[in-house]
C-alpha cells in the first residue's frame, strides 16, 4: 500500500501546495515513484497548477471531480468513478510527467459541504461521509507509491476524508507568529479523529516554508519550533527550510513552457525542493 | 514641541533605509546569480529604468500598413498585454512580427512570460513570437474557467 500524506495546517499561505505539488514532482522524476495528487482544498490551486484550468473546467462539468463525490454523499448516487475522474501523467513539463497523477479539486465543494457535513458525526465519526473518498479509491491506492494530500485550511468533512486514508501528515509552517500558533490545535484535532477512529496517522514532521533567513522573527520561530520538539511538544522540523523565492510562486503556471525541474522551480529553489524530497522519503521510512 | 520627526527628518530616514536595502540587494544579487537575475527583471519590469534609456531612434514616416507601431511614442516597450487586450491576437502577432530578436527577448523578459529562460537561445523569431502569444494569451485568460460557478 502507498504511503498515504496529508499536507495540512489550519493556517492558509503557509505553503502546503506548493509543498505538495513540489514533493509530487520530485517523488515522480528524481525517484521514479508512482505519484497520485489528491487535492482536497475548493480553491483548486493544485488542480489548476498541474492541468489547464480548461481543462478542469471541462472535468468538473462532466462529474470526473472530487464535487461529484460529495455529491454523491448527498443525495445518495453514484455517479463518481475514481478511473475517470483520475488524470495521468499531469504538469507541465514537458506536457506531462509519467506516474504523476491527478484527483482534481472543484470550487462546487464550497457549495455541498456544509450539506455533507450535517450528515456528519464529529464527536465519533461513526456514521455520515467521513469515509466517501477511501471507499471510492480502495482498488486504485494500490497503484501508487506515495499519495499526497493537499489539504484546505480547516478541519472539515473534505480534510477529514483525506485523513481517513492518511497514513502520515505533513505540517508546512510559515515561522511566524501566527502560523505557529496553528499547530498545537492540528495536532490535538488530529489526535482526536485518529483515537475516535481507531485510525493510526503518524505526523512526520514540519516543514518550513517562505523562511526569510534574514529576518530575525522567522529565525527565532525556527528555533522555538526545534526547542519545543525537543520538549516532546511538536513533531519534528524538517533540516530543510523552503525559502521565500519568485521561481517558486512562478512554478505554478501550468502554461509555462519547461521540460525539467531545473527549468521548473530554478537552480537555487530546485536545490530545496530536491533536498526536502530526500528528507521527505527519510521520515517516511522511519 | 513637535511629537514626531519633521519631514525633512522623516526624508531622510527614509532615504537612509532606501539605501540599506539597495546597498543589501546589491551585496545579495552579486552572492546569488539567479537573485540578481531576478532582481534585475523585476526592475526593467517595473519601469524605473526607463527614463535612463537612451532616446528611441528616428522611426521612418509612417505608412498605412505601420499604423500600429511596435515601439510606443515613449520608446517603452511593447506591452503585449495592452495591445492583445485592445487590438487582439492578430494584431499582437503583426506587431510582434516587426521586432527583432533582441526586442522580443526584452519583452519576454521584461514580463517574465519564461521564467525558465528555454527561449533564451532560440534563434528564430517565429518561435519567439508564438511563445509570446502563447503565454499572453494564457495569462489574459487566467481565472476565466471560475467564471459563473
Amino acid at each position: 500500500m502507498p504511503v498515504v500524506t496529508s499536507i495540512i495546517n489550519l493556517k492558509g499561505g503557509v505553503g502546503k501546495t506548493t509543498i505538495t505539488l513540489a514533493l509530487a514532482h520530485f517523488l515522480a522524476i528524481e525517484h521514479q515513484k508512482r505519484v497520485l495528487v489528491i487535492d482536497l482544498d475548493p480553491q483548486t490551486n493544485a488542480t489548476v497548477s498541474l492541468i489547464p484550468e480548461m481543462e478542469w473546467k471541462a472535468r468538473d462539468e462532466s462529474g470526473r471531480t472530487l464535487f461529484q463525490l460529495f455529491a454523491d454523499q448527498v443525495k445518495g448516487t453514484r455517479r463518481f468513478h475514481a478511473d475517470d475522474a483520475i488524470v495521468r501523467d499531469v504538469s507541465n513539463i514537458s506536457g506531462g510527467v509519467p506516474g504523476l497523477d491527478l484527483l482534481p479539486s472543484s470550487l462546487g465543494l464550497i457549495k455541498i459541504q456544509d450539506r455533507v457535513t450535517q450528515l456528519t458525526d464529529f464527536e465519533h465519526f461513526s456514521r455520515g461521509p467521513i469515509y466517501g473518498l477511501r471507499d471510492a479509491l480502495t482498488d486504485f491506492l494500490p497503484f501508487y507509491d506515495h499519495v499526497l494530500l493537499d489539504c484546505p485550511p480547516s478541519l472539515g468533512i473534505v480534510t477529514l476524508n483525506g485523513l481517513a486514508i492518511s497514513t502520515t501528515y505533513l505540517i508546512p509552517v510559515v515561522p511566524d507568529i501566527l502560523s505557529v500558533l496553528g499547530i498545537p490545535p492540528i495536532l490535538d484535532r488530529i489526535d482526536h479523529f485518529a483515537s475516535s477512529t481507531r485510525h493510526n496517522i503518524r505526523a512526520l514532521g514540519i516543514v518550513i516554508s517562505k523562511i526569510r533567513s534574514q529576518t530575525i522573527l522567522h529565525n527565532e520561530m525556527v528555533q522555538r519550533l526545534r526547542d519545543d520538539f525537543l520538549a516532546r511538544r511538536f513533531p519534528p522540523v524538517f533540516d530543510t527550510m523552503i525559502p521565500e523565492s519568485t521561481r517558486i510562486a512562478e512554478a505554478a503556471d501550468v502554461m509555462a513552457p519547461v521540460h525539467t525541474l531545473q527549468q521548473k522551480y530554478g537552480g537555487g529553489s530546485y536545490e530545496y525542493l530536491s533536498e526536502l524530497t530526500r528528507e521527505y522519503l527519510n521520515h517516511v521510512a522511519r | 514641541m513637535s511629537r514626531g520627526k519633521s519631514k525633512s527628518g522623516r526624508d531622510g530616514a527614509d532615504a537612509e533605509a532606501a539605501g540599506k536595502l539597495l546597498r543589501e540587494l546589491a551585496e545579495r544579487a552579486e552572492r546569488d546569480p539567479a537573485f540578481g537575475g531576478q532582481l534585475a527583471d523585476a526592475i526593467r519590469a517595473s519601469g524605473l529604468l526607463d527614463v535612463a534609456q537612451p532616446p528611441p531612434p528616428a522611426r521612418k514616416k509612417a505608412s498605412k500598413s505601420a499604423k500600429h507601431a511596435p515601439v510606443a511614442p515613449s520608446g517603452r516597450l511593447l506591452d503585449p498585454f495592452q495591445v492583445l487586450r485592445q487590438n487582439g491576437e492578430d494584431v499582437l502577432r503583426a506587431q510582434l512580427s516587426q521586432l527583432d530578436i533582441a526586442s522580443l527577448r526584452q519583452i519576454v523578459r521584461a514580463h517574465r512570460l519564461d521564467p525558465a529562460r528555454i527561449s533564451a537561445r532560440w534563434t528564430a523569431t517565429d518561435r519567439v513570437i508564438t511563445l509570446i502569444v502563447e503565454q499572453v494569451r494564457a495569462r489574459a485568460n487566467l481565472g476565466r474557467a471560475f467564471e459563473r460557478i
